[in-house]
């Protein structure tokens, strides 16, 4: 029976999703601030060369000191310059690109590959779910540090590999919480009259169970550039990620505790911006993960 | 005895086991439905009777394939389809169709009133230009105003929703169509409309139901013949004025009884006395056994046998006296 | 406005007076139940008998002054044995002792994760300060008294392992437990099996006659309802639209929804099999306000002052028997008489 209460609430609650998107960020300054971030972020990472002061890779001789030393933020140099000369600021706003790029490629390869074996496996279960999720476990378990050396050591640190690993990494949680979704889904009503329909396995999963988990892709990818912001700026720090000249964050790091005592803003910089970057990206999927929970894909009964 | 025509759908010895979840070792198989046989006939509609635990749902999701029958034949005009993992055998399938309980989940969400409709449509291989006038009718068929067509389940009632349920089970041109407990979760002044609906668009379309219900009134009221399961056995089946007005079976007794007539007091209510049992564990003999006061040594020993009576329906119970002599010119066995 | 003229208001059990309670929405405060009043006579078994959007559980919360934020009782009084609920609110804890409440799903008020021993006995030792020891006699006699065979063991048990109907009589004992004056039942039996339901239904009348105990039966069956009640109230769009006992409203409803309501129920007893009365359109949802009677836009026998003026609950010419409408069913046969 229609429950009384029920019918109230979905009264108040037909604002479309983006009338209520609008108005959660203007009552969440968090959620506002870190979605405001994530914008200007992308908006920087697009166009770098419109908002470096300087060159990045250009070693400025006025970046050193008489001695050698490299110059603290001042006028010239707004963050400061490196042991080469090189703008740190500028280096940060390329850096960014870096970071971006490689988090949005490999956290969209990672959702490809994560979704694809989520839904057919928990969709059809027997003994493809079994053979699909063994194979996540394994994955899983695979020590993902090892396996980037080897990998680099075989084909030498470039980009992609650094793309790749990532990936590798990523799409095992995607494909668990996908699946366990679409677990669920599939004992729904609408996907059972589907099927009594005469809709094959593939028209059923490409029409009804992948546009409800959009929400949760999207919510997974934005948690994933996070993560693979990390990882990037791991696997630099260590020298097998990004290569160089390319400014990374992670290189900076690594480069700037070397230099800590004397120059303490070059470790400062990018470590502050990784925090901030990361925390926006989190944040902003924590927002969007409430957002979509109180969700348009139904009334809650 | 008349010999009833080719049925349009023939069940014979239908069972669905499950593999037991115990936590012993060897435990029981669940016989959610334990070697069921009944016909439908074009236009006509049977009612399956039963409460919770009967088994009926896992009936209603074998006859579209939703689930494996373990043993048993299902025959639509003849043509046997348990075979579901045969695709040839799709089209023949299409031709049942179901309408769920839950109005609120039987419809995707995230679909339009008329792109759900539409799905039923292409199965029919529809050319694309005809789609919406198709979709159209099919609206007023089951009385809705084509404005809905661009709506959302979301901004429908619960009968509207239901209403659209039936249209996109129409749409694929069904022979038959199930309604498991399609009219249980609406409101009451609602039922009557989709009742009717159902009784029109079957005296149009000349389509069969199978009416899945633990509301006996509603079967009585939609159904010509009717079928009482009790954990996963049919044990009683006929005509439905006959089993309801006459049970003759204990358990049909205490259910018909059990209905509250608005008239008043029915008479002398049995008190029925238990629950129904758990599929996994259910009793030796005759299930009812331990809530049937009238049981004798034989129905713990002897699972009694669907047999006809002299009133007409056909019964399981070692305490009815059965017509042997009739059985072999009975049609449809 | 009292309907009963037999009735001795500082007798009730429970007397709700001219209460409305509204919900809030964007566009301001929406009054979901109108102005109902009625009152509850000691071991009378009463039924409010509703659609969805009728207000009758809101109406049960409300007695019990558990309405559901952010609703609110924007106007009336409900007085208990004669007091009124507010003052009494701070003198003793009556709910549970005086007045007890058994709903549909027996899950929402039995905690899955409590054993039912203790929840039982969490009620005796509260409400009636016993002992464990005798809380634990008396919950075991409670749990034989509603038909559960091996009261011991299901003491021990979770809620989750018992079945729908035992779960139900688990509720009703509990319910029972402190002696309340009323019993409020809120679709007690929908989601149960016909033949658990009559166990259950019988279960509650003896229950009612041995202790003297009220009962308000919610239900949306007015077939469960016209057995179990001896009066019965109609709700349509939170407002009472007829009144009076079984008999009367069963054989000569004067409301034309309720009679309505009446012949689109399939009933098993009838001898003949004719065609349901539907109700064109769908019950309104809570909260919706029209000019006039709620009822008027799906009525048959709507006229133009229908639409317009809200009719008001009116005795009828017998005199147990009201109904708010402008155009009620006459039956001279009955009134000749």
């Amino acid at each position: 029976m229609n429950d009384h209460f029920e019918e109230i609430e979905t009264s108040l609650d037909s604002p479309s999703l983006r009338t209520r998107a609008w108005k959660s960020l203007k009552a969440d300054k968090v959620a506002f601030t870190s979605v405001v971030v994530v914008l200007l972020l992308i908006i920087i990472a697009i166009c770098a060369p419109w908002f470096a002061p300087k060159l990045p890779l250009y070693q400025y001789p006025d970046g050193l000191s008489d001695i050698g030393a490299p110059q603290g933020p001042g006028r010239n140099f707004l963050l400061g310059a490196d042991q080469n000369g090189r703008d740190v600021l500028s280096r940060l706003i390329f850096g960014a690109r870096v970071s971006l790029t490689v988090g949005v490629v490999a956290t969209a390869l990672a959702s490809i590959i994560g979704v694809t074996i989520g839904a057919i496996s928990g969709y059809m279960g027997g003994w493809v779910e079994s053979i699909l999720m063994r194979l996540t476990d394994i994955v899983l378990s695979f020590p993902i540090l090892l396996f980037c050396i080897a990998l680099i050591a075989v084909t030498g640190p470039s980009t992609k590999n650094v793309v790749l690993v990532i990936a590798f990494a990523y799409w095992t949680y995607l494909a668990r919480i996908i699946r366990s979704q679409v677990l669920s889904l599939k004992e729904r009503e609408f996907i059972i009259a589907a099927r009594s329909l005469g809709l094959t396995t593939p028209q059923i999963i490409r029409r009804h169970i992948i546009p409800h988990l959009i929400p949760t892709i999207i919510v997974y990818s934005t948690l994933g550039v996070a993560t693979s912001i990390l990882i990037e700026a791991s696997l630099s720090f260590l020298g097998i990620g990004v290569p160089l000249p390319q400014p990374s964050w992670g290189e900076m790091i690594s480069e700037g505790q070397k230099y800590f005592q004397s120059a303490p803003w070059l470790l400062i910089a990018p470590g502050v911006t990784i925090i901030f970057a990361v925390l926006a990206f989190n944040l902003m999927g924590d927002w969007l993960t409430d957002l979509f929970d109180a969700s348009s894909t139904g009334v809650k009964r | 005895m008349i010999l009833q025509p080719t049925p349009l759908l023939s069940v014979k010895d239908l069972s669905v086991h499950f593999k037991g979840t115990g936590k012993l070792v060897g435990s029981q198989p669940v016989k959610a439905v334990d070697g069921i046989s009944f016909n439908v006939y074009q236009g006509e509609t049977l009612g399956i009777a039963g409460e919770s635990g009967s088994g009926k749902s896992t009936l209603a999701r074998a006859l579209i394939g939703i689930n494996k029958p373990t043993s048993g034949k299902i025959l639509v005009r003849g043509h046997e389809i348990v075979d579901f993992s045969n695709s040839a055998l799709r089209p023949i399938r299409k031709k049942i169709q179901m309408v769920f309980q839950d109005p609120y989940d039987s419809l995707d969400p995230l679909f339009t009133i008329s792109q759900s409709i539409a799905e039923g449509l292409q199965v029919r291989d529809l050319p694309r230009s005809e789609i919406p006038t198709e979709v159209l009718r099919l609206l007023e068929t089951v009385k809705l105003p084509g404005s809905l067509a661009t709506r959302y389940p979301k901004e429908l009632s619960g009968g509207q929703r239901q209403r659209v349920a039936i249209a996109r089970a129409l749409a694929t041109n069904p022979d038959l169509i199930i309604c498991d407990e399609a009219v249980a979760a609406l409101d009451v002044s609602v039922r009557a409309q989709i009742l009717n609906l159902l009784q029109d668009i079957q005296e149009q379309a000349s389509i069969s139901f199978i009416f899945i219900s633990h509301d006996l009134s509603t079967l009585r009221y939609i159904s010509k013949s009717v079928a009482i399961m009790y954990a996963g056995k049919i044990i009683e089946y006929g005509d439905s004025d006959a089993v309801l007005t006459h049970p003759q079976h204990p358990y049909t007794r205490a259910l018909v009884s059990a209905v509250p007539n608005i008239a008043g007091n029915n008479g002398d209510k049995i008190k029925s006395i238990g629950e129904p049992p758990d599929l996994a564990n259910v009793p030796s003999g005759c299930a009812f056994n331990p809530r049937c006061r009238e049981s004798v040594a034989q129905c713990l020993i002897q699972t009694p046998q669907l047999l006809p009576t002299a009133q007409g329906p056909k019964v399981a119970c070692h305490l009815i006296q059965p017509i042997e002599s009739l059985q072999l010119s009975l049609g449809g066995e | 406005m009292k309907l009963e003229a037999a009735e001795n208001s500082s007798t009730a059990v429970v007397d709700v007076a001219s209460v409305s309670v509204s919900f809030p929405t964007r566009d301001g405060m929406e009054e979901v139940v109108h102005s109902i009043s009625f009152s509850i006579a000691p071991a009378e078994r009463v039924g409010l008998v509703g659609e969805s959007g009728s207000g009758k559980s809101l109406t049960a919360r409300a007695i019990m002054k558990l309405i559901p934020k952010p609703g609110i009782m924007t106007s009336g009084t409900i007085s208990i044995q004669g007091q009124d609920a507010d003052s009494l609110e701070r003198k003793t804890n009556w709910r549970g002792s005086e007045i007890s409440i058994v709903s549909q799903d027996p899950l929402t008020c039995l905690n899955p994760l409590v054993k039912i021993g203790i929840q039982i006995k969490e009620m005796l030792t509260y409400h009636k300060g016993l002992s464990k020891a005798d809380a634990d006699r008396e919950s075991i006699a409670l749990l034989k008294s509603v038909g559960l065979p091996n009261p011991e063991r299901t003491m021990k048990q979770y809620p989750n392992s018992l079945s729908g109907g035992m779960r139900q009589r688990v509720a009703i004992a509990i319910a029972i437990s402190c002696k309340p004056k009323l019993m409020i039942a809120d679709e007690p039996t929908t989601s149960l099996d016909v033949t658990i339901q009559s166990q259950v239904l019988d279960l509650m009348e003896s229950i009612s006659q041995k202790d003297q105990m009220a009962v308000l039966l919610i239900s949306h069956d007015l077939a469960v309802v016209a057995n179990f009640c001896s009066r019965i109230i109609v709700m349509y769009n939170g407002r009472i639209v007829e009144s009076g006992l079984v008999d009367d409203i069963v054989n000569y409803p004067q409301h034309p929804y309720t009679q309505a309501l009446i012949a689109s129920v399939p009933n098993l007893y009838d001898t003949e099999r004719e065609r349901l009365q539907t109700i064109p359109g769908s019950p309104p949802i809570a909260g919706q306000v029209n000019p006039g009677c709620s009822f008027a836009p799906r009525c048959t026998r709507s006229t133009e002052i229908c639409m317009t003026v809200a009719p008001v609950l009116t005795l009828g010419s017998n005199s147990s028997q009201n109904y708010a409408c402008h155009n009620p069913i006459s039956y001279e046969a009955r009134d000749a008489s």
